[in-house]
């Protein structure tokens, strides 16, 4: 057997679902495959070949249920330690760990709960599981995102007061904004404090902040005007331009008072780039 | 070298390979450790000589892994130990792996890279795990050649780890520590050994712990790794979430008796303990090494 044909048949076997036993039983031609085994894998008077094959099947499975138990734990709270097992099982078959780090081994969870049809029973008892996994994961990207330097007040205080409408307004690589349909903050919340989820889950569109400050994921969730002025800023606008974008939205004479409100706190949250002030 | 950064002992490093310069006792650079790393090393009281940094948890965009890097560089040397290289896959070699390694390593400046001898995946999925190689002429070739083109690619040679096991193969045709000298001779790299895995493996396949360190010739040895493992049922498991076991001190004795003054690593990876008890693991390593110069000074001086 080539090295090639080694290495496939045992990743198949140990990447499959329910143990190598069941595998070989269930294996078009079983006889077949435990011969296979029997002439690859080595058994002594310590151990027979497919348990030493186990050791690893185990291993592969557990060490990736850690990884998302920790990346999905609200969710895993959620909806129960049973559900998630059953859940990374057929995550796993579907969409096994593609990339060199186990960082990225759940990035398609939320995609997989979304959409795949082996997890239309998560969907069912759980409506807004894809949602929180997605949020969840959103925390994790940015936990590492790419850094820069962050824009303070202090900085601008040196902008005479006619450059201010000029300046530009760019939201940075570290915040994220995200909408979603159900309350993703009050499940996430209920389900790394160990709480009961909140009732009336899905009752409409909740935007969502998340971005790092001093290497903290943190986030919050928008008023509906100012996550609109954000997605503004997000594809970059000026500050003029914000105040007259607002002037549509509220009334004239509030406008500048509010969009001068906003940036008070972008600068506070740390969500505007240095790199703003020489645009 | 800063004088900072030298051994805090005086070892005398004897014949190892030149591009692996003697660093004393490390251990590995965990997150729960950040803080105690940072305020330690500021005031020039690690505890340690060097820290050993796993590769794919600084392979990221940025955040606080990148930053920690950059101060614990400022105060203590470094080594990048890779666990996804996946040197022995029949899959080509991961390009785009190699190019973070080596951006990673423009940061880190590690006195030098590992990774393991195994396969961790094939067919583009990643097994996450360090899975043996038959030992056969055919995986020595395959394996050679692509730790050459590695090494070419990061302009240095790296150091392979000789793994635990829990199976082997029917058709190998070597002992476990005749391929990893194979590989070493043939792709001219250094070798990582993992005195508990040798303990493991030894228990797992029944073979001669003793002869296997006995093999292993200075020239080639980077840096040895020391770690706990765990017992289940009739195996030896390499978990990392237990002191050093007797049985695996005195093969680090016989090693370092043979081979003089080796960097050494404590590996601590889960139910990790604190930064304290971790150096008091890594003071008994230094007490080792100490009296193994001690020894090689006292046959010189009497010679």
């Amino acid at each position: 057997m080539s090295l090639r044909e080694t290495q496939t048949t045992i990743a198949d076997w140990i990447r499959a679902p329910e143990g190598i036993a069941k595998a070989l039983a269930e294996d078009s031609s079983p006889d077949l495959a435990k011969a296979k085994l029997a002439t690859l894998i080595r058994s002594d008077e310590t151990l027979e070949a497919r348990a030493r094959l186990e050791i690893y099947a185990n291993a592969y499975f557990y060490r990736l249920l850690g990884v998302l138990s920790e990346d999905y734990e609200a969710l895993r709270n959620l909806v129960g330690e049973e559900h998630f097992h059953d859940l990374v099982t057929s995550y796993l078959l579907v969409e096994p760990s593609r990339h060199p780090s186990l960082r990225y081994a759940g990035a398609r969870l939320p995609g997989f709960i979304a959409s795949h049809a082996a997890a239309e029973g998560i969907r069912e008892r759980a409506p807004w599981a894809a949602e929180l996994a997605s949020f969840e994961w959103t925390r994790v990207d940015v936990f590492d995102i790419e850094d820069g330097e962050v824009l303070v007040r202090d900085a601008l205080a040196a902008l005479a007061p006619e450059a201010f409408g000029a300046l530009t307004l760019r939201l940075a690589p570290w915040a994220v904004l995200r909408s979603f349909e159900h309350p993703v903050d009050d499940l996430w919340r209920a389900g790394t404090r160990d709480e009961e989820p909140p009732i009336g889950v899905g009752d409409g569109p909740v935007h969502m902040l998340v971005w790092r400050r001093a290497e903290r994921v943190r986030h919050r969730r928008l008023e509906a005007l100012e996550s609109l002025a954000l997605r503004r800023v997000e594809e970059q606008t000026t500050f003029a331009a914000l105040c007259e974008w607002a002037a549509t939205q509220v009334d004239e004479n509030e406008a500048p008072a509010l969009a001068a409100g906003w940036l008070e706190r972008w600068l506070a949250d740390g969500l505007l780039p240095a790199s703003a002030l020489s645009s | 070298m800063s004088d900072a950064m030298k051994p805090r002992s005086s070892y005398r490093a004897t014949e190892g390979p030149p591009d692996a310069p003697f660093l004393g006792v490390g251990v590995g650079l965990r997150t729960v450790h950040y803080a105690d790393v940072l305020e330690r090393g500021r005031r020039d009281d690690l505890g340690i000589d060097w820290f050993e940094l796993l590769s794919e948890n600084y392979m990221v965009p940025g955040g606080r892994p990148l930053r920690i890097v950059s101060e614990v560089r400022e105060f203590a040397p470094v080594v990048m130990h890779g666990v996804s290289l996946n040197i022995g896959s029949s899959d080509p070699l991961d390009a785009r792996y190699l190019d973070e390694l080596d951006r990673l390593a423009d940061l880190a400046r590690p006195s030098w890279i590992s990774d393991h001898l195994c396969w961790t995946g094939v067919e583009g999925r990643n097994l996450h795990d360090l899975l043996p190689l038959p030992y056969t002429e055919e995986a020595v070739m395959h394996v050679a050649a692509r730790v050459g083109r590695v090494q070419d690619r990061l302009g240095r040679r790296i150091a392979l780890e000789n793994v635990s096991s829990y199976m082997s193969f029917v058709r190998d045709g070597m002992s476990e520590w005749e391929f990893l000298l194979a590989i070493a001779e043939e792709a001219d790299c250094g070798i990582l050994l993992d005195v508990n895995n040798v303990f493991v493996s030894a228990h797992n396949h029944g073979f001669d712990a003793n002869r296997y360190i006995d093999s292993i010739p200075r020239d080639r040895v980077f840096q040895i790794h020391l770690a706990g493992h765990s017992v289940s049922g009739a195996m030896l498991i390499d978990t990392h979430d237990h002191p050093v076991t007797e049985g695996v001190w005195n093969l680090y004795r016989r090693a370092i008796e043979r081979l003089g003054p080796v960097s050494t690593l404590i590996e601590w990876d889960d139910e990790i303990p604190t930064y304290d008890r971790l150096i008091e693991e890594a003071d008994r390593a230094r007490s080792i090494l100490e009296g193994a110069t001690d020894r090689e000074q006292a046959i010189h001086v009497a010679s």
